[in-house]
């Protein structure tokens, strides 16, 4: 019995997709443009959708970040990452140097991914920090909208963040390579 | 490619974006899955057929020369097509048994009278997950055959969880197949080349 063709459940293993192999899929209309989806190790996982209360998150700290990223910094809403060549993420924000093309961006050039949590959170939670972590992403901010409680996630390693922390809605959310000027506390966002 | 390489389980548990099977041959047709690959769809999941074995082809060559002499004039025996069940799931099992006046174009769930799987390496699956789903689109008999020992579940009534009726076999037993008793078979007496 050769073990490698089944899952754990007794399915087989799916095949794999590269995300040159999505693109082109999108490219022949295939897989629609609006079709909100990630590549995860070779797998098109889709988003969930977005409620208010992440959208209403996500421009509260767009605004704030329009106004206090100093130069020498740049972020991103909603970029894609292409973190290998079957693994593509759509974070929330991400956070790096400014550079002439978006193209060969890579894990440790993100110097501070957000990823704003409401349905998705199990899966931003449990799943995500890993994959980011492999890739080496230097810091990760899972922000649980409904709890309105940061997870904080830093020192990168192949097997996961080495340090994790809760991180309160008073208290002051202070990214360790990204600059200070973007700290912000939940708290200083109204709750819709 | 190993098949280790070449498949996943990552998403294990995330909603996964589902095919059709329209959208596989599209990606056959424009070049993102390579023409010679072979793979099933099941419930919108694209998964590679394992590697077929010696015993696997040699019992499939010895059985279709067993059959092409045998089968009765209205009905026909493809080897390895395409068998939809769905437009999000098609199987390629060894051998299915149609009516010749139903033809290729209407080979369905519902027109297939026999299906054959031989496993050697996916035995489990056949004989678990993928019973079931034959089970579930109302396949009327499915053997299962293990290719090594030429054992075989055969797979009658098929309902919602699957069949009602299991039977195995050994080598030297008689089967015997509903749709055409001119197919009974002992696969212990058949010459392997």
């Amino acid at each position: 019995m050769s073990a490698e063709l089944k899952s754990d459940t007794g399915w087989a293993r799916r095949r794999r997709f590269s995300v040159a192999d999505v693109r082109r899929m999108v490219e022949v209309g295939l897989v629609h443009e609006d079709e909100r989806l990630e590549v995860l190790d070779g797998e098109l996982v889709e988003m969930s959708p977005k409620g208010y209360r992440h959208e209403g998150l996500k421009g509260a700290i767009n605004r704030l970040w329009g106004r206090a990223c100093p130069d020498g910094f740049d972020y991103l809403q909603e970029g894609g990452l292409y973190l290998s060549d079957d693994t593509y993420l759509e974070p929330d924000f991400i956070v790096f140097r400014p550079r002439a093309s978006l193209e060969g961006l890579k894990g440790p050039d993100v110097l501070l991914a957000v990823e704003v949590a409401d349905s998705s959170l199990a899966y931003d939670l449990r799943r995500k920090p890993g994959i980011y972590a492999s890739f080496g992403v230097r810091e990760l901010w899972v922000i649980d909208v409904a709890r309105r409680v940061a997870h904080v996630h830093r020192e990168p390693g192949e097997s996961g963040y080495g340090s994790v922390r809760q991180v309160d809605p008073a208290a002051r959310l202070e990214p360790i390579e990204a600059p200070a000027a973007l700290s912000f506390t939940l708290d200083q966002f109204p709750t819709r | 490619m190993s098949a280790l390489l070449h498949t996943t389980n990552e998403a294990e548990g995330l909603p996964r974006r589902r095919f059709t099977v329209q959208e596989v041959e599209w990606m056959a047709q424009v070049g993102i899955l390579p023409r010679h690959e072979r793979l099933e769809l099941i419930g919108g999941e694209v998964v590679p057929m394992s590697p077929k074995g010696s015993f696997h082809e040699r019992l499939k060559v010895a059985l279709s020369m067993y059959w092409a002499q045998r089968i009765s004039s209205d009905l026909v025996v493809a080897t390895e097509t395409t068998l939809r069940l769905s437009p999000d799931t098609y199987l390629e099992p060894d051998f299915v048994v149609y009516p010749k006046r139903v033809g290729w174009d209407g080979l369905s769930a519902g027109t297939a009278t026999l299906v054959v799987e031989l496993s050697d390496s996916s035995l489990v699956y056949d004989l678990g997950r993928k019973a079931e789903l034959y089970g579930r689109f109302g396949i009327v008999e499915l053997w299962v055959v293990n290719a090594v020992t030429r054992e075989t579940r055969i797979h009658r009534e098929p309902g919602p969880g699957g069949y009602g009726r299991v039977r195995d076999l050994g080598s030297d037993e008689v089967l015997t197949p509903a749709c055409d008793p001119g197919l009974a078979v002992k696969l212990g007496d058949l010459d392997l080349y």
